[in-house]
């Protein structure tokens, strides 16, 4: 089932095109990716999305809903992590969480949500005492705070130190167990490929592909590289005449095979019929960065 | 709605700096001039000076300086921003501001009245009925000053330059510093005008037991609705 329907989105500022033709479905229960280079527009796509901003062009259906007509009524089943947000420096997180959730008709236990977001040691705590790690935890929660059927996570894990960043990996994969579809804006392509089931890679205010990181890498960089010892020595032209093989080097006692298809099955089971054994055997394939360079030609980080 | 005005009371309430302004300096004002010049309940105009100034002047700290800083701080840190992604409208935020306000307003006006009252022998209020619709005519249109700086200013600095600036130039030309009485003509012409100058004159007439004079009330009431008007058509969410 789709929750989230754009068409022939349309966003500027100004004399500053923004996005400039944006076109996406999102699945139930799907944790989708939106990644791009700075000011490829992704946060203005999901801000329209959320209703924040309203779209000079195309459509959006959200839960049935438009984000224009119907904002108050998708506000409630729609949570909401901003890219850069603040609270009261004063307020405590206990009544943080307890005044957000008087917002909401059916807001989930917040309570429990301290503890899942281990956050519960920190209650009492102000907010402008809290770590850049904490208050991005307590940012998520508030997200979850409605119970929300969607979220959309902007630049979640920016600013974050590495540990911190893996473990709020793991609470998003929590929140997407639970059938929550995730929308997720982020420049960090480890987070996408670890996180997201597929992405949208987003250039300049267009979109430069959709698909799973698996099938972004295969349909951007279709070659790969084997390279291995065989235990008795194979003639080239053996390798060089089998489907896929573009080129094949021999490096002493080394053999590096390189190609597209299926090319590890190829390669393996010729060497098998002529009882060579493959030794310390690597494979080499193209990262979701090489792809998304690829893509939009610029790097990431 | 009670429950964010609570959350906002609580805020207001931890922040030190404004408890003290809004509400301490004033009734220190009334202890200090109470204790100096020992009113006897006579009929010297001066007497519905020291008490209508400190009025006026916890009022317009509250409007004109903590009420703009805090509301374009709000905007500036995304507080409204955030507000917004959630089914209630970030106006109950502004709301909740005013409601806050309006209760320390009536808390302070209470204070000074009861401490000048009680412990210095200062006349209440000679004419109590013009004294309460002096008070909420006072409020609205200080208040309504206060937001359309919080509506015109980018950021919260900005708000706190140009409260600062409005509250000393009301406070100088309103008779709040110095009393009317020694003002040179033209700056009591310009206090006329403006609200505060409009709400002390009008305090210190209902305070003597009379009627305010109808240019002060009108001044009060033009200027609280023309201004709330402008900051709610001008005012930006982010």
């Amino acid at each position: 089932m789709t929750v989230i329907e754009v068409h022939n989105l349309h966003k500027r500022y100004g004399e500053h095109v923004a996005v400039d033709d944006v076109s996406f479905t999102v699945e139930r229960g799907e944790i989708f990716g939106i990644v791009g280079p700075n000011g490829a527009g992704k946060t203005t796509t999901v801000e329209c999305v959320e209703g924040l901003r309203r779209p000079d062009g195309g459509t959006v259906n959200v839960l049935g809903m438009d984000p224009r007509t119907d904002g108050a009524k998708l506000r409630r089943r729609v949570g909401v992590q901003l890219q850069e947000s603040h609270l009261p420096d004063r307020l405590k997180v206990a009544e943080v969480l307890d005044l957000y959730s008087s917002f909401y008709p059916r807001p989930a236990d917040w309570r429990r949500l301290l503890d899942e977001w281990g956050l519960a040691a920190k209650r009492d705590t102000a907010f402008g005492k809290l770590s850049g790690g904490q208050k991005q935890r307590l940012f998520i929660a508030l997200a979850l705070i409605g119970d929300p059927e969607v979220v959309v996570l902007d630049e979640l894990t920016t600013g974050l130190d590495p540990q911190a960043r893996r473990d709020t990996w793991e609470l998003v994969e929590r929140i997407g167990e639970r059938g929550v579809t995730v929308v997720l804006v982020t420049h960090f392509m480890e987070e996408a490929e670890r996180l997201c089931d597929r992405l949208m890679v987003v250039d300049r205010g267009r979109v430069a592909a959709i698909d799973t990181p698996a099938g972004l890498i295969a349909g951007t960089l279709p070659e790969q590289r084997i390279r291995f010892r065989p235990s008795s020595p194979v003639a080239e032209s053996l390798l060089a005449e089998l489907p896929g093989v573009a080129s094949v080097t021999v490096h002493g006692p080394r053999v590096e095979v390189a190609g597209t298809g299926d090319l590890l099955h190829v390669v393996t089971s010729v060497l098998a019929r002529h009882q060579i054994i493959a030794a310390d055997l690597r494979i080499e394939q193209g990262t979701l960065d090489d792809a998304f360079v690829a893509l939009t030609g610029r790097r990431t980080t | 709605m009670t429950r964010l005005t609570h959350h906002e009371l609580r805020l207001f309430l931890r922040d030190p700096a404004s408890t003290l302004v809004v509400l301490v300096l004033p009734v220190g004002m009334v202890v200090l001039f109470g204790a100096i010049m020992n009113p006897g309940g006579g009929s010297d105009p001066i007497e519905t000076y020291f008490p209508s100034a400190a009025i006026a002047l916890g009022l317009a700290q509250l409007g004109m300086n903590l009420l703009p800083t805090t509301v374009a701080g709000y905007r500036e840190k995304g507080i409204l921003r955030r507000m917004a992604t959630t089914p209630i409208h970030p106006a109950r935020l502004l709301g909740a501001q005013f409601a806050v306000g309006a209760l320390l307003a009536v808390v302070a006006v209470a204070l000074v009245v009861a401490v000048a009252a009680l412990a210095f022998g200062f006349d209440l209020p000679g004419r109590p009925l013009a004294f309460l619709v002096t008070c909420v005519l006072g409020i609205l249109s200080i208040f309504a000053v206060g937001l359309l700086v919080a509506a015109l200013a980018p950021t919260s600095r900005v708000a706190t330059g140009i409260g600062i600036a409005v509250f000393f130039v009301s406070m100088v030309f309103g008779g709040v510093f110095m009393p009317a009485e020694t003002l040179p003509e033209f700056m009591l012409t310009v206090g006329d005008y403006t609200p505060l100058g409009a709400f002390m004159q009008a305090l210190r007439a209902s305070w003597a037991g009379g009627w305010p004079e109808p240019l002060h009330l009108l001044v009060m009431a033009v200027v609280a609705v023309v201004f709330a008007l402008a900051s709610a058509k001008m005012f930006r969410w982010e």
